[in-house]
C-alpha cells in the first residue's frame, strides 16, 4: 500500500525541524508537511537566550519563521502538540491531545532539554533552554540578589557575562579546573576566565556539586569535598538530555539520542532524526554522540529534508562550527579540539582577545579557535574541510 | 549576476552571517543592521552565503538574481 498521501510529519519546530521542512521543499517534495511542537509558539532564536536577550530587560526572542513564510511553503504548524508516542508499524505519531497523525516519513527533531538539578526536597532549580526559562532567568536578574550558577559550560559562562552586564553579583561553581579548557585549550580558556574575573564574576572550580538543600534564606550547595556554600538564588547549566522519552519502546534505537547513520536515517525505515536529538556514530569515540549547535541543527535538518525529497542518503559531514559571546567578545570554534591536542597561536595574541589558535596533534589539524579575526574564519574553515595539516594552517596565517 | 540583500526590517545585527562569510557580510560598529560588502557574489561565495541565509535566525537574507 502506498502511504505517500500521508505526507511527512516533523516533530520539533525549531532549528532542525524548520530546516528539514525547507529542505523537503527545496528538494522538490510537494506533498503535505506537518510540523508539530509541544511549545505553543515554537521556533525562536535560542542562542540569544543566554546572550543579548538575558542582558536586555524585555525584548522577546525572535521567531524563526512568520506564519506567512510557513503558509507560502505549504507547511502546517501545530503548536502546543507534544508527541507522546511513535507507532512504527502503523506509522503514526500519537500526540498529547490523543490524535494519531499518519506519516510516510517522520523526522525526529525534538532537540534536548536542560538537565535538571533538583533540590533534596524535589524542587527543580531554574535552567535556561526555552522562552519560559528566559522569563525565570530575567526575574532572577531583576531580583537584585546574588545568583549562583552551577556549571561552567558555554551557557553557564554566557549567563554569567550577561548577568554581570546587568550588575548582578555572580558566582560560578564547577567541577572542572578551568572552564572550556577541553574545547578551546588552556590559553584561550585562561583568557576567558580572566575576562570574567576582571568583570567581577567569582568562581569556585575543581569541586563538583554533590547536592542542593533548601533553606530559609535560599539554598545550601553541598560540594563534593564536604564544604557548603550558601546561595540566595541558583541557576543550573549542568548539561542536557535528549528529548527521546516519547520514543522509548517504539523500536527506534536510542543511545544518547536517536541513533542515525550519517545520512540521518534511524534503524527504522522512514524514521529520520536531525539536530540536537540525533546521535551519530563517531568512529574515533567508538560510540554515537550528539552535536548540539545551531548551524549544525540547521544544516543537518536541511540535509535530511533533501534526502527524503530526493530518495537519497547523502551523508552530512560539515566542519563543526560553534560560537560563544561573552563581554562583547565573540569566540568562534571551527572543527573540534581533541584531548591531548597542542594549542598553537598562529595569529595575534590571546590576551588581546585577537587571535587564531590551532588545535593539532602530530601535525594533524583538528580545529581552530578564533576571536576578533573574522577574516580568518573562512580561510580556516576551508583548510579544515580539505583535511589540511598544522603546517598548512601556519602558512595560511597572517601572524601579526 | 547574483547578489544577496539584507532586509533592514528583520535583521537584528547580531552577525551570525558575518561568522559564516566575513568577506560578504559585515556589521559595522554601531550599525543597526548587517551590510553586504561584496556587491556581486562569486561562485566560490555561494555555498557559504546560502548557509548564512539558512542560519540567519531572522530570515533576513535573500539571494537576488540578475
Ligand atoms: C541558552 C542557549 C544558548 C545557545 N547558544 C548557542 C550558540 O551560541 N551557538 C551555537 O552554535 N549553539 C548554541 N546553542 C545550541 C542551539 O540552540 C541548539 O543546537 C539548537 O537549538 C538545536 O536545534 P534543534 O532544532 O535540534 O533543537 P531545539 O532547538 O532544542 O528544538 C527542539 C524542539 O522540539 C520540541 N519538542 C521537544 N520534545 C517534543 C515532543 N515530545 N513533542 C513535540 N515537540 C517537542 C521543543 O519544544 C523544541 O521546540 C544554545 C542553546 C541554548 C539553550
Ligand atoms: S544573521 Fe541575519 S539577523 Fe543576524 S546580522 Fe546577519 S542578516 Fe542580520
Amino acid at each position: 500500500m502506498s502511504r505517500s498521501d500521508d505526507g511527512i510529519v516533523i516533530v520539533g519546530a525549531s532549528a532542525a525541524g524548520l530546516s528539514a521542512a525547507d529542505g523537503l521543499r527545496e528538494g522538490g517534495y510537494t506533498g503535505p508537511i506537518t510540523l508539530m511542537d509541544e511549545e505553543v509558539e515554537p521556533g525562536y532564536d535560542r542562542p540569544m537566550l543566554s546572550k543579548g536577550l538575558l542582558a536586555a530587560k524585555d525584548t522577546e526572542p525572535a521567531a524563526l519563521r512568520t506564519s506567512d513564510q510557513l503558509a507560502a511553503k505549504g507547511i502546517d504548524l501545530l503548536g502546543g502538540h507534544g508527541a507522546v508516542g511513535l507507532d512504527v508499524d502503523r506509522r503514526l505519531v500519537v500526540t498529547s491531545w490523543g490524535e494519531a497523525i499518519p506519516w510516510e516519513h517522520v523526522v525526529l527533531a525534538t532537540g534536548v532539554a536542560a538537565r535538571p538539578l533538583v533540590t533534596t526536597d524535589g524542587t527543580p532549580l531554574p535552567t535556561l533552554r526555552t522562552r519560559a526559562d528566559l522569563a525565570t532567568a530575567r526575574s532572577l536578574a531583576a531580583g537584585g540578589r546574588p545568583v549562583t550558577l552551577v556549571g561552567a559550560g558555554f551557557i553557564g559562562l554566557e549567563v554569567a557575562a550577561a548577568l554581570r552586564s546587568r550588575g548582578v553579583e555572580v558566582r560560578v561553581l564547577s567541577g572542572c579546573e578551568l572552564p572550556l579548557a577541553s574545547l578551546v585549550g588552556d590559553q584561550v580558556a585562561g583568557w576567558l576566565h580572566q575576562l570574567h574575573l576582571a568583570h567581577g564574576a567569582t568562581f569556585e572550580l575543581g569541586v563538583p556539586t554533590a547536592s542542593v538543600t533548601e533553606t530559609a534564606a535560599g539554598y545550601d550547595i553541598h560540594l563534593a569535598d564536604g564544604r557548603v556554600r550558601h546561595a540566595a538564588t541558583v541557576l543550573a547549566g549542568i548539561g542536557t538530555d535528549p528529548c527521546t522519552d516519547w520514543l522509548i519502546g517504539s523500536g527506534v534505537a536510542l543511545d544518547g539520542g536517536a541513533v542515525t547513520d550519517p545520512a540521518g536515517r534511524t534503524n527504522v525505515p522512514g524514521v529520520w532524526a536531525a539536530g540536537d536529538v540525533a546521535s551519530t556514530p563517531d568512529a574515533r569515540l567508538g560510540r554515537p554522540r550528539r552535536f548540539e549547535h545551531w548551524t549544525h541543527a540547521i544544516e543537518q535538518g536541511r540535509s535530511v529534508g533533501l534526502n527524503i525529497a530526493r530518495r537519497d542518503a547523502v551523508p552530512y559531514d560539515a566542519v563543526p562550527f560553534v560560537w560563544t559571546e561573552q563581554y562583547g567578545y565573540t569566540v568562534h570554534l571551527l572543527g573540534e579540539r581533541r584531548p591531548g591536542d597542542t594549542d598553537v597561536v598562529v595569529e595575534g595574541h590571546v590576551t588581546d582577545g585577537d587571535f587564531v589558535v590551532a588545535h593539532a596533534d602530530a601535525g594533524e589539524l583538528h580545529g581552530v579557535t578564533i576571536c576578533g579575526r573574522v577574516r580568518a574564519l573562512r580561510v580556516f574553515k576551508k583548510l579544515l574541510r580539505s583535511g589540511a595539516s598544522l603546517d598548512d594552517a601556519l602558512s595560511a596565517a597572517t601572524p601579526a | 549576476m547574483t547578489s544577496v540583500k539584507v532586509d533592514p526590517g528583520r535583521c537584528t545585527a547580531y552577525g551570525l552571517c558575518v561568522g559564516i562569510h566575513p568577506e560578504v557580510f559585515n556589521v559595522p560598529p554601531g550599525s543597526p543592521i548587517a551590510v553586504v560588502t561584496r556587491e556581486v557574489l562569486t561562485p566560490d561565495d555561494l555555498e557559504d552565503v546560502q548557509e548564512a541565509i539558512r542560519a540567519c535566525p531572522a530570515q533576513a537574507l535573500t539571494l537576488v538574481e540578475g
